[in-house]
This record gives C-alpha cells, structure tokens and sequence, in this order.
C-alpha cells in the first residue's frame, strides 16, 4: 500500500508571469576603484584580481555597464569593495542595493540578509544511504529553496543511481525514473561537501571563494570573475557556471535570502550548495533535509557531543566520498 | 564532457570516532555552543486517520469482530503482512476500546504514539528514531523541532519496503552549466 509521506517545504505555487532574464552585465565586474588600503591580504587579493582579469582581457568593463538596463545599480556593484573589507554600512547599502535590483527586475519584495557564523558552531551533514530512496524531492526543494535558474536548470544535488552489489559512483546513472528504489539499487545524492581541506578555495585566483568559521564554503557573486577553475579543481563535480542568463518565475522566488547563499546570482558566475546558509545561521535545517519524505538526511553541530550527527558519526558505519583526495568532508554518508 | 564518468567519486571508509576526533581538532573552533531551547514535539497521526474516532464513526454501533478471516466488506484495503506472530488486529488494536492502540502488556496508548508500539519489537530502530538517527525531524536544529512517528512512513499493516515515485531527472545531461 502507497504511504502517504511527510512532505515539507515544497515549493510555493502562486500564479505566474513570464520569466525575465536574472543578473546582468555585473557578471564580470572589474575592481578598478578600491581607495580603502587597511588590510594588505586582501589589497593583494584585489590586485591579483586585477591582474587576472586584464589577463583574460576583461577590459571594456564601462561599455557592458553602459549596455545594462539597470546601470544605475549595476554600477555600483561593478566597483564593489571585496566582502571581507566591507563596512556594516556599506554592507547595508550593498543589502539594500539587491533588494532593489531585484524587485525592478521582478516586481517580488525581497530581503536580503547577511547571517554570520555563530560562535560554538561548526556544521555536519550526514546521509543515510540505507534510506535513501532516491525520490529527489531534496533536489527540488534546494532549487526552490535556493532560487537555482530553471532554465537553462541548475541544480545543486544531484542524486547517482548504482548497483549494491557494486557501488561504483563511477558508473553511477543519474537519469533514472519511475518508481524508487529499484531492486538491487542504491541511491546516493550528492552536493557541496563543505571541505575542511577544499581544492575549489585554494584554486580560487581572485578569493572570491573562501571557508566560514562555521565550516560553510561560500562565493561572493560579485567577487567572481567565472574562471571556473573552482569548478575543476572539485573532486565532487558540486560547483554549478551559470552560462546563461538564468531565469526564473517571479511567483518562485524565494524572498528570504542571504547575500553569500540564495540571492539571484548574475550570469557567467558560479555557484552550489551552501548547507542553506541563511537558514542554518539562523537556527533552522537545511530545505533538503525538511523535504526528505524519508528521513534520510541528518543535519547539526558537529562540535556539540549531543547533536545527531555526532552521534551518528560515533554509532554508525560512515563513510565519505574521495578520502583519497585530502578534502576531509563535512559531509558523511552512513549506513544503518 | 560526462563528468559523473570523469571523476573517481570512490567510497572510502572513515573508520568512526578516531577519524572524526582528529578532525575536530584540525577545526580550531571554539567550544561548543550549548543547544538552549532544544525541544522535540511529535506530530499527531490521528487528525490523518479517516477512520478516526473510531468509536464514534462506527464501532460504538458495531463492535469489532474478533474472528481472523479474509476482510471483504470493511477495512477491506488491510490485509496484515508484517510477521507471523501478529496473527490478528486485537494484537496492536483495543479491540474493547477502539480509539486506543494496545500494547502486549495491555496498556492503552494514543493513536499518536504509534512509536511505542513499534518500539516493543524493534527497539534498536526506536531507539535511532528517539535520537533522531532513523525518522524525519524538521524545524530548528538549535531548538524546537517537530518530529515524525513510524506509521507517517510505514504501513503499521503491510510494512514491506517503502517505494516512492521519483521527481523528473535533471532536464541537462552533462552537469557542469546546470
Ligand atoms: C502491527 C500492529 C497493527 C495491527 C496488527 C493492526 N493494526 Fe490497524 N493500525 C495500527 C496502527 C499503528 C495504526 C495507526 C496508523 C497511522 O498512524 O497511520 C492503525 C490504524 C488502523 C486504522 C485506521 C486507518 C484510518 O484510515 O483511519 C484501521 C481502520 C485499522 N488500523 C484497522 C485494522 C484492522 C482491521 C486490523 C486487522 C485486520 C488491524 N488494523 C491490525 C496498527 C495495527
Ligand atoms: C510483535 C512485534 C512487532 C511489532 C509490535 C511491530 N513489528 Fe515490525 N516487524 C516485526 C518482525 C518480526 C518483522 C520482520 C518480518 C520479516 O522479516 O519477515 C517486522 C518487520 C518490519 C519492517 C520491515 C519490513 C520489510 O519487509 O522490510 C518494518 C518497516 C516494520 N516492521 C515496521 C513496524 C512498525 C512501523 C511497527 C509499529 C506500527 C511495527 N513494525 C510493529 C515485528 C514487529
Ligand atoms: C521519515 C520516515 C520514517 C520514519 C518516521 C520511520 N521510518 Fe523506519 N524506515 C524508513 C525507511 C525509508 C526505511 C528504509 C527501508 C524501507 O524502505 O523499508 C526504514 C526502515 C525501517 C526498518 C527496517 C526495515 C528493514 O528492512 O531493515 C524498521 C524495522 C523500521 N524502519 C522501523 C521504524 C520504527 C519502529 C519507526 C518509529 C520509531 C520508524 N521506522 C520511523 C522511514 C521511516
């Protein structure tokens, strides 16, 4: 007999309009003007950035400013000081600026916020593979958590199909369909590993990707220049380009968003998983895991003794994905 | 470029606590902060049950029968396929009070608490489930959080394997862009 199961946090479904584009000529931004010289790491950081770019010859930065339908806000973020170096207020006006931009691109109220790290914290994920079924409502619910561009479709979890016998992620299928589990069959999703030791940082050319106390790998939209070499050095392949425009319906929109996680990210800049930052900051689970009918995934503290996933990780036969690559995921699967 | 065939996504194990420790101690970060307000609410069964009250409803005027057999004419969608020595309804129900699950000792308990009825059986997985290693909790990490009894997944009557229609594969073969 079919169950009914427990789902959450599905997406909303108010009436829709037509799709305008997302993000704009900022995607390549260039970080001409920075007057602030008081932390010297990230002077280099900008002059690196600077140096990058005119490498790759992003020169005409002014005329794809000028062709932008939003200029007036476009400009500002084009010489957007490097996050870390920003002030409470500049950060505010920067907050604010978004906001703005997307409610006259969109006509959607949003918020953007900008949770920090909380002390005592550092967080895990562990998912259980004996449970999983492979439904991927956990894919869904972060696209719609997540504000990922549906077309062209991004998602950032991507569930792999594999023999038991085997369990080879090598020859792991993620196209399958119909009715799940299949016999014989195990499903394995996967996402940002949030790395203790992450490749994607270290390849960074411009520091536009960095580790959080907290342990959560963020992107500064702004800041990247979408050189992609994050993306290869990824051994988990978790890192999503936004090639094109990404659009997405004004009646989906998820208005709750954080400046490092789920705002509306520009074309030619990259993205993933951030373990749903502006809701675990804020005390909450990620969607994926309120969205799994199933239970399968667990979510806390790694550096609270009483949390699940420390007693998972104590108790329960765990694995991680690549140890052979150094990463020391924050991310484990287990079995029951 | 297929990068799910490019990549050696190999499964290592992490052995357990050891591994676990020596990364803690990598992390660096402050101790603990202690969960303040963590408290743990499960969501009730019987506003989902159709056939509840079930005195009320109907076993108040017509009393249930006891007698093992094939059920044709009500409740004619259970059949009990879950192990040998649950032979008949009055095993899990009240047969005598019929808004209360039984447990083997005889005590009544509510139709929310299907869990402790489960629990005389299979303990160990209760026991995950109490600890939040087996079930679904949603809501706050750090605080109060909702959580799930068995029968929200399982079938108390047919349990068997849990099968679930998945969402649409991804639309873009090669991942990368999307
Ligand atoms: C293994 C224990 C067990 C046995 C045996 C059992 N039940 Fe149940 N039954 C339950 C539990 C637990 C629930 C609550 C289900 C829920 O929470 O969804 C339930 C619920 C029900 C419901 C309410 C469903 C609804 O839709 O309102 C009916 C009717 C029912 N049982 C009939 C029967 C009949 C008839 C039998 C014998 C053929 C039987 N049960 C045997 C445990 C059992
Ligand atoms: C009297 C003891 C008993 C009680 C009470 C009981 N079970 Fe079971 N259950 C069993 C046994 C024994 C099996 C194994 C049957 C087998 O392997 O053929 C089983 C099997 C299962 C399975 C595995 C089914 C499968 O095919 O993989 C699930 C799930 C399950 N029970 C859930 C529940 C739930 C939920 C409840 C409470 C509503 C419950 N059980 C109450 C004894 C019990
Ligand atoms: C959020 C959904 C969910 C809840 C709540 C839940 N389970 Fe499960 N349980 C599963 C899934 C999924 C499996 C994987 C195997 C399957 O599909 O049957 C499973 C497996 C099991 C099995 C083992 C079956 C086997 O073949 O080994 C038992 C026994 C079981 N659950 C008992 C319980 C009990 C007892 C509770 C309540 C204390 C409970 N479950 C709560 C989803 C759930």
């Amino acid at each position: 007999m079919a169950r009914h199961l427990p789902v959450v946090g599905s997406g909303n479904s108010r009436a829709d309009s037509s799709p305008p584009p997302i993000g704009g000529a900022h995607s390549q931004p260039t970080p001409a003007i920075v007057a602030d010289v008081e932390v010297e790491a990230f002077e280099r950081a900008q002059a690196t950035r600077r140096e990058f770019l005119q490498s790759l010859g992003v020169a005409a930065a002014g005329a794809a400013v000028a062709s932008s339908g939003c200029a007036d806000v476009t400009w500002e973020s084009f010489f957007q000081k490097h996050y870390k170096k920003l002030d409470v207020r500049e950060k505010r006006d920067i907050l604010r600026r978004i906001e703005q931009e997307t409610k006259a691109r969109y006509g959607v109220e949003v918020g953007v916020g900008d949770p920090r790290a909380l002390p005592g914290v550092e967080f895990g994920y562990a998912l259980n593979l004996t449970t999983c079924t492979g439904c991927r409502q956990c894919e869904y619910a972060c696209a719609a958590e997540n504000n990922t561009s549906r077309d062209p479709e991004m998602h950032y979890i991507r569930v792999l199909e594999m023999e038991a016998s085997s369990f080879d992620v090598e020859r792991s299928e993620h196209h399958y369909e119909g009715e799940v589990p299949q016999p014989g069959k195990f499903y394995m999703p996967v996402q940002c590993h949030q790395c203790r030791n992450p490749p994607c940082v270290s390849a960074c050319p411009v520091e536009a990707t960095w580790q959080e106390p907290d342990g959560i790998v963020v992107v500064d939209y702004n800041w990247c220049i979408g050189c992609r070499y994050c993306q290869a050095a990824c051994p988990y392949d978790a890192r999503r380009f936004n090639f094109a425009e990404p659009s997405i319906r004004p009646s989906e929109i998820n208005p709750e968003q954080g400046y490092l996680s789920n705002r509306i990210r520009p074309v030619g800049v990259v993205e993933k998983c951030h373990f749903c930052l502006h809701r675990v900051r804020t005390g909450r689970y990620p969607a994926c895991l309120e969205a799994c009918p199933v239970g399968a995934r667990k979510f806390g503290n790694l550096l609270d003794p009483e949390s699940e996933v420390r007693r998972i990780l104590e108790t329960k036969r765990v694995y991680v994905l690549k140890e052979e690559a150094g990463t020391h995921p924050r991310f484990y699967y287990y079995f029951d | 470029m297929h990068r799910t065939h490019s990549i050696a996504l190999a499964l290592c194990i992490v052995g357990s606590l050891a591994a676990c420790r020596h990364e803690h101690d990598t992390s660096g970060s402050d101790a603990a902060a202690p969960r303040v307000n963590r408290s743990v609410e499960i969501v009730a069964r019987t506003p989902h049950l159709p056939n509840y009250p079930c005195a009320e409803q109907c076993h108040s005027k017509r009393p249930p029968n006891p007698r093992q057999r094939v059920l044709t004419e009500l409740h004619a969608r259970i059949r009990l396929d879950h192990a040998p020595v649950i032979r008949w309804c009055d095993f899990c129900h009240a047969i005598d009070d019929p808004n209360h699950l039984r447990l083997i000792d005889g005590r009544r308990i509510s139709f929310d608490e299907s869990h402790r009825l489960c629990g005389q059986c299979h303990g160990e997985k209760a026991g995950d489930w109490r600890r939040n290693m087996h079930g679904l909790e949603t809501g706050r990490w750090d605080g109060a959080a909702l959580r799930r009894t068995c029968t929200a997944c399982h079938d108390p009557h047919a349990p068997g394997q849990i099968t679930l229609e998945a969402l649409p594969p991804p639309r873009a073969r090669t991942h990368g862009g999307g």
